[in-house]
């Protein structure tokens, strides 16, 4: 394999080589020089690489931990909204019969509504023909009041004219009794008591 | 005379709030001083209070852009600073005091960092691992040998500084370039010391924090490739060197890696030739170990 086909890294192990040999580098003794700081330096460099590699693990290993604890977190969280979803589905499920009930009891309380707002309208139409009856009672009450009221006053009038009608009568009868003792002399006392008599009659027949 | 040399990608507002801890430390030093910006892209607006800007257009990175302002430096003496570092007051003055004339290529102040396990990043010390030089904090201590000044601040003179090339700019735009001129001068035998009374606060990667991690990466280890193939003289541990590239081509698989050696060996390749001379790669890693 060429050093072009060892990729940067060959590239420049080329180039070491190139110009440790143009040094003599490689010769004798200091070719033994050479490989000893070779075999150090890579165990320099591996060790190194190792501890990184180490270091990265440990991290990785840290950062791994930390991920499966969150992953854990996560499913333990997980595991705990499913049952809170599960609860909330069931007070969902609880809720949704309790509006179906609610519902029930609605619709029976509108049909009931409804019912009462019928005999309702039904009792304003009765209390409407009691007030009218009630009005018209009224009327005739006061319209017998007043014929009772005129019936009394004309009573009153009956027993007025009857009281003076029995005055008069009772006048007339004294006014008789005196005539029919005057002397047959005093005819024209007589006359004239007569013309008084026939006067108050006259008037009281008007 | 001391030029602090602060290369920045348009920090203006970093500047703003860390410069004047700079200019304080160079003012209590008692020397004649500037600040020298080097505006690494020229995108830096508005230009820092009491600093001459050295713009570079385009962008070319931390080696580049520090090396710029050495050239541009009227100083003797060159303070080299990231542009997101605070001074304590008295830093430059003992930083000053404790470079000598001779046999000393920097001082490196203790470079208090979020960045450093330590808490100090001035300490460097190198060893043999696996055919490469493996860079190791050293904790801090009394002043001692450290094995490369760190780039985020440093004192040595500009004389030193040019005449060792300063900053290799093939590292550009980052990493490992302050090993390999730290690495230069111990070769010449030129130590580099940390001076831990002196105090530098380093908030730490505010310049390179805004390239992706697989391009640091990449630049990485294009650079720690490129260092040990210039910098290792000892023919044994450039073998050894080769055999841990092999390695990493065999065995590394990531693509940013593998993308940093290729362009590390290509970078060596282009013309370049290994360290020759003065002190051996050993003996560079023994003596700049901290006692």
């Amino acid at each position: 394999m060429s050093a072009a086909e060892r990729g940067p890294a060959g590239e420049v192990l080329r180039r070491v080589l190139e110009a440790a040999r143009a040094e003599g580098a490689l010769e004798g003794e200091r070719l033994a020089e050479f490989a000893r700081a070779l075999q150090e330096r890579a165990e320099l460099i591996l060790a190194e690489r190792v501890t990184e590699l180490e270091r990265e693990l440990a991290w990785r290993r840290e950062a791994m931990a930390g991920l499966e604890q969150r992953a854990q977190g996560l499913a333990d969280e997980n595991a705990w909204r499913r049952e809170a979803m599960q609860g909330l589905a069931d007070e969902n499920a609880w809720r949704r019969e309790a509006m179906q009930g609610l519902a029930d009891e609605n619709a029976w309380r509108r049909e009931a509504l409804q019912g009462l707002a019928e005999e309702n309208a039904w009792r304003r139409e009765a209390m409407q023909g009691l007030e009218a009856r009630s009005s018209r009672l009224q009327a005739d009450l006061a319209a017998s009041r007043a014929d009772l009221e005129a019936a009394a006053g004309t009573e009153r009038a009956y027993r007025e004219l009857l009281s003076h009608h029995h005055g008069l009568l009772g006048r007339l009868a004294s006014d008789l009794d005196r005539a029919a003792e005057l002397s047959v002399l005093r005819l024209r006392a007589l006359r004239t008591l007569l013309r008084q008599m026939a006067e108050a009659l006259r008037q009281d027949a008007r | 005379m001391i030029s602090a040399i602060v290369p920045t990608l348009g920090a203006a507002g970093r500047l703003a709030r860390l410069l004047p801890s700079v200019r304080a430390s160079l003012a209590a030093s008692g020397q004649a001083s500037e600040v020298l910006v080097v505006d690494d892209g020229a995108t830096l607006a508005p230009v820092p209070e009491g600093a001459r800007v050295v713009p570079l257009d385009p962008a070319r990175g931390y080696g580049p852009a520090v090396n710029a302002g050495a050239r541009a430096a009227a100083g003797d003496l060159l303070l080299v600073l990231n542009d997101d570092v605070r001074l304590d007051p008295d830093c430059v003055a003992r930083l000053a005091a404790a470079l000598p004339e001779r046999e000393v290529f920097a001082v490196v102040p203790a470079i208090l960092s979020p960045l450093a396990g330590c808490g100090d990043e001035a300490g460097k010390a190198g060893r043999w691992r696996a055919g490469w030089v493996e860079i190791e904090e050293a904790a801090a201590g009394a002043r001692g040998p450290t094995l490369y000044p760190v780039g985020c601040c440093f004192l040595c003179r500009r004389a030193s500084f040019l005449e060792l090339g300063g900053y290799d700019e093939s590292f550009s735009p980052y990493f490992w370039e302050d090993v390999d001129l730290g690495w230069r001068a111990w070769r010449r035998g030129l130590a580099t010391l940390r001076v831990p009374e002196a105090r530098c606060h380093h908030e730490g990667s505010a310049t390179i924090g805004g390239f992706a991690m697989e391009q640091r990466l990449a630049a990485w280890q294009r650079n720690r490739t490129l260092f040990h193939l210039l910098a290792l003289a000892d023919p044994g541990r450039r073998a050894a060197c080769f055999g841990a590239l092999a390695a990493q081509a065999l065995f590394d698989g990531r693509p940013a890696a593998l993308g940093g050696v290729a362009e590390g060996l290509a970078a060596f390749a282009a013309g370049r030739a290994p360290a020759a001379g003065g002190l051996d790669d050993d003996e560079i890693l023994a003596r700049s170990r901290t006692a």
